[in-house]
C-alpha cells in the first residue's frame, strides 16, 4: 500500500509538464485517485493516456476551482504560467487564491504549490538556499510567482491549512520544452551555443526529482510549513549537462560555438562593424518604405541595392559573431551550487535520479518522439 | 436543398458550415447547437439566423443532414434521421463500437442514403494511388507505410476525443480513422494486426501498428497527437516508391520525382485544398441525393474501421500493462 493509495488527489496544472508527469507517477505508482484539471482540451493529449478523471476548468474562475477541489484530499498545485504581466499575475495570483479558497471549504488536507526558484531573484550563488529573501528582478513570470507564493502563505496561515512550497530550478528530462527538446532541437540546426565554453555550474533539476519531492512534501509531517528548492544535487557544468545532449545526436558538445561573457578585441570589432552596419540600413530601409509607393524604380536603384550590399558584409558578421541575450548569458554564467541541505535535513530528501539516468530517460523519450 | 448540420463545433465551423452556405445559400443552411455560448458565436461569424438548441424540430423541415457532433450521440441521431427518411452524412468515427454501426444498418429499412465523412477518400493522390495499386503497379504485394503525428491542436470544445467515457478510443479512433480507412480501402480485408499503444487506463495518444491483408500486402502505421512526425506515406512494392504528403491532395513523389497530379489523373477534378475541401465533400453528398451519385465513403466503410480499430485495443488487452511509470508515453 502507497502512501496515496486510492486517496482523491487534484492536479491543477496537470496538462502541463511537471503537472502531467506528477499526474502519471500519482496515478501509476501510487495508485491513487487522480483528478487533473485542464484548461485547454488539446494540452490534454499526454494526461488523457492516464485513467485518470479530467475536469474542465479555468483556474481564475473561482466556482470552476471550487468544483476541481470539491472531494480531494490532497491538492498539487502546479499551474504556472508567464505571458504577459497582466496574464502571469491573474493566472499564478488569482488562482493560487481560488485554489486555496476552495481547499479551506472542502477541507482538504494537505497542499503542495509548486513554485520556482526564480522567487529568489535572478543571481544564483554558492549555498543559495531556501532562506534567501524573494527579489524581484523585473521579469513578469518571476514577480507573478513571488505574488502568488506571497498569497500561498497568507492564506495557509490564515485558514490554518497544511502547506508546503516546492521551488525546482531550471526542469529537464521528458516534455521539457526549454530544458530538453530546445537544445537538441538548437543542435540539429547548429544554431545551439555554450556560454564560457560550459565552464559554469549547472543547477538543473530532473522532473521525476521535482516530483519526488512534491510526493513527499504532500504527506511528511516535516514539510508542513515549508518550502524546498529541488536541483538534481550534482556538483556538473553546463558543459557536461550539454555533453549528453551532444551524445544523443552523436556530436561532441566541443564542436558548438561559444559565446565569452567578457568579449575580447575580435568580439568587439565584429560587434562595432555589425553595429554601424545596422545603423546604416535602418535609415535607408525607412526611405525605402515611402519611396516604393512613389517610385518604385527610384527606390529598387537608391535603396534596395544600397541596402543589399550593405546587408552582405552583415550577414557574414552575424554568421561568425553568435550572441545571447543578457539575461540568458547570466543564465549560463553563474558559479557556484544551491543547496539543497534542508530538504535533506528536514526530510531525509535525496534525488533519487542521477543525470546520467535521467539523460537516458530523455534520450528514449526524445527518440520516441521523434525530436532525434 | 434544405440542409440541417447537428453539432456547431470546430469541424462545423471549419468545414460543413461555410461548405453549405457557399452551395445551397444561408437560408437554406440550419444548425442544431445545444451550447448558447457557441451559437452567439457561430450566429456572429457567419451571419446565421436558422440556428437552434434542438435537432428533432427541425428534421422534418429539412431535406438532409449533416451529423458533426461528438460521436457518443452518433447513433441516436442517425436512428432520427433515418426514421425521418433524412439523408446524413455523418463525421467519423460512426460509432463508438462496432455492435452500434451494425445496428445501424438494421435500422435503416427505408434505405435512405447515407455516407461517412473519411475525407482522405476525396484527395486526387489518394485516389490515384488507390487505382495504381489495383492496376498492380506495385506488384502483388503492395505496402503501405503512414507516419502520422503532430502535436495535438484541434480546437474541440467538448474535449470529446481525450474523454474516456466519451469515446472509446484516443488518437487512433480519432484523427487515426482517416489513414486507417485508406490503408483497409485499399488493400482489403486485414488478416493479422500487431498493434502496439501508449494508453494506460486512458486513452491512447501513440500508437503503431503492422497489417498484414489476406492477398499478402502489408502495412505499417504510425500516429501520434502528442508528436511531429514525417506526415507522409509511403506506398512501394515492384521496384516502385510513391510518397505522399499526408496534408496535400494532388501532388505525388514518384520513385523519387515529385509532380503534380494532371487533370485526367484527378480524373477530371479541380485542384482540392484545404479550403476547398470542405466544400467538395458537401457537394459530393448533395450529388449523391440529387443525382444518384455514389457517395464516396459508406456507412459499412465506417463500421470497419471502428471494427479494425476494436480488434487493435482487443490485442492490446490481452497483454500485461505496465505498473510503473518509467519513462511518460513509452509502453509499447
Amino acid at each position: 500500500m502507497t502512501m496515496f493509495e486510492n486517496k482523491k488527489i487534484l492536479v491543477t496544472g496537470g496538462t502541463g509538464f511537471i503537472g502531467s508527469r506528477l499526474a502519471e507517477r500519482l496515478y501509476l505508482d501510487e495508485k491513487a485517485d487522480v483528478r487533473v484539471m485542464v484548461h485547454s482540451w488539446p494540452k490534454a493529449a499526454w494526461v488523457s493516456r492516464l485513467g485518470v478523471e479530467l475536469t474542465k476548468a479555468d483556474i481564475t474562475n473561482y466556482d470552476e476551482v471550487e468544483k476541481a477541489v470539491e472531494g480531494c484530499e490532497i491538492v498539487f498545485h502546479c499551474v504556472g504560467i508567464g505571458g504577459t504581466r497582466e496574464q502571469a499575475m491573474k493566472i499564478n495570483v488569482e488562482g493560487t487564491r481560488n485554489v486555496l479558497n476552495a481547499c479551506k471549504k472542502h477541507k482538504v488536507q494537505r497542499i503542495v504549490y509548486l513554485s520556482s526558484v526564480v522567487v529568489h531573484g535572478d543571481i544564483i550563488f554558492d549555498g543559495m538556499d531556501e532562506s534567501s529573501p524573494f527579489e524581484s528582478y523585473g521579469d513578469a513570470y518571476a514577480d507573478a510567482k513571488i505574488e502568488a507564493e506571497k498569497i500561498f502563505w497568507q492564506l495557509i496561515n490564515e485558514y490554518s491549512l497544511a502547506g508546503s512550497v516546492v521551488r525546482p530550478t531550471y526542469v529537464w528530462g521528458p516534455l521539457s520544452q526549454y530544458y530538453s527538446i530546445d537544445y537538441v532541437q538548437q543542435m540539429k540546426k547548429n544554431l545551439f551555443y555554450l556560454v564560457d565554453n560550459g565552464e559554469h555550474d549547472c543547477n538543473a533539476v530532473y522532473v521525476d526529482n521535482v516530483v519526488d519531492l512534491c510526493l513527499l512534501c504532500a504527506h511528511h509531517p516535516k514539510a508542513i510549513g515549508e518550502a524546498f528548492i529541488a536541483t538534481d544535487g550534482e556538483q556538473i557544468k553546463w558543459k557536461d549537462f550539454f555533453a549528453f545532449y551532444a551524445d544523443m545526436l552523436n556530436t561532441k558538445i566541443v564542436t558548438f560555438k561559444s559565446i565569452p561573457t567578457i568579449d575580447g578585441l575580435d568580439r568587439k570589432i565584429l560587434k562595432f562593424a555589425k553595429q554601424t552596419l545596422q545603423k546604416m540600413i535602418a535609415p535607408i530601409t525607412l526611405r525605402n518604405d515611402k519611396l516604393e509607393q512613389s517610385n518604385p524604380q527610384l527606390a529598387k536603384w537608391f535603396c534596395k541595392a544600397p541596402r543589399k550590399l550593405l546587408k552582405m558584409p552583415l550577414k557574414k558578421i552575424q554568421k561568425i559573431l553568435p550572441e545571447m541575450d543578457a539575461v540568458e548569458m547570466s543564465f549560463y554564467s553563474f558559479d557556484g551550487f544551491i543547496s539543497i541541505k534542508k530538504s535533506e535535513k528536514l526530510l531525509a530528501y535525496k534525488p533519487r535520479i542521477s543525470v546520467s539516468e535521467g539523460m537516458n530517460s530523455t534520450e528514449i523519450w526524445l527518440k520516441d518522439q521523434n525530436f532525434i | 436543398m434544405k440542409l440541417l448540420i447537428i453539432g456547431g463545433g470546430a469541424v462545423s465551423e471549419a468545414f460543413h458550415i461555410p461548405a453549405a452556405i457557399k452551395l445551397i445559400g444561408i437560408e437554406n443552411v440550419y444548425v442544431a447547437e445545444p451550447s448558447a455560448n457557441q451559437q452567439a458565436y457561430l450566429k456572429s461569424k457567419f451571419d446565421l439566423t436558422n440556428i437552434f438548441d434542438d435537432y428533432k424540430t427541425l428534421l422534418s423541415s429539412v431535406d438532409a443532414v449533416v451529423l458533426a457532433t461528438p460521436p457518443h450521440i452518433h447513433v441516436q441521431i442517425m436512428a432520427d434521421c433515418y426514421k425521418a427518411g433524412k439523408p446524413v452524412l455523418c463525421e467519423k468515427p460512426i460509432s463508438l463500437t462496432s455492435a452500434d454501426g451494425y445496428k445501424l444498418l438494421d435500422l435503416n429499412v427505408n434505405k435512405v442514403i447515407a455516407g461517412m465523412c473519411h475525407t482522405y477518400r476525396l484527395f486526387a493522390n489518394r485516389i490515384f494511388v488507390r487505382n495504381l495499386i489495383q492496376q498492380g503497379y506495385f506488384g502483388n504485394t503492395p505496402h503501405i507505410e503512414i507516419n502520422e503525428g503532430a502535436p495535438a491542436d484541434w480546437p474541440t470544445l467538448s474535449g470529446y476525443c481525450f474523454r474516456k467515457e466519451l469515446v472509446s478510443g484516443g488518437v487512433l479512433m480519432d484523427g487515426g480513422i482517416h489513414s486507417l480507412d485508406y490503408i483497409l480501402w485499399c488493400l482489403g480485408a486485414v488478416k493479422t494486426i500487431d498493434y502496439k499503444d501508449d494508453a494506460i487506463g486512458g486513452l491512447e495518444s501513440n500508437a503503431s501498428m503492422e497489417l498484414v491483408f489476406e492477398k499478402k500486402a502489408t502495412a505499417s502505421f504510425r500516429i501520434s497527437r502528442t508528436c511531429e512526425l514525417s506526415n507522409t506515406i509511403i506506398i512501394s512494392g515492384n521496384n516502385n516508391t510513391i510518397v505522399l504528403d499526408i496534408f496535400d491532395m494532388n501532388k505525388i513523389i514518384e520513385n523519387g520525382v515529385e509532380r503534380e497530379l494532371s487533370i485526367d489523373e484527378r480524373g477530371g477534378i479541380a485542384q482540392l485544398d484545404w479550403t476547398k475541401i470542405g466544400e467538395y465533400q458537401t457537394q459530393c453528398f448533395i450529388d449523391a441525393i440529387q443525382n444518384n451519385q455514389t457517395l464516396f465513403c459508406s456507412i459499412e466503410d465506417g463500421i470497419l474501421v471502428v471494427e479494425t480499430i476494436e480488434n487493435c485495443y482487443k490485442q492490446k488487452a490481452e497483454r500485461a500493462l505496465p505498473t510503473v511509470a518509467g519513462i511518460p508515453g513509452i509502453r509499447f
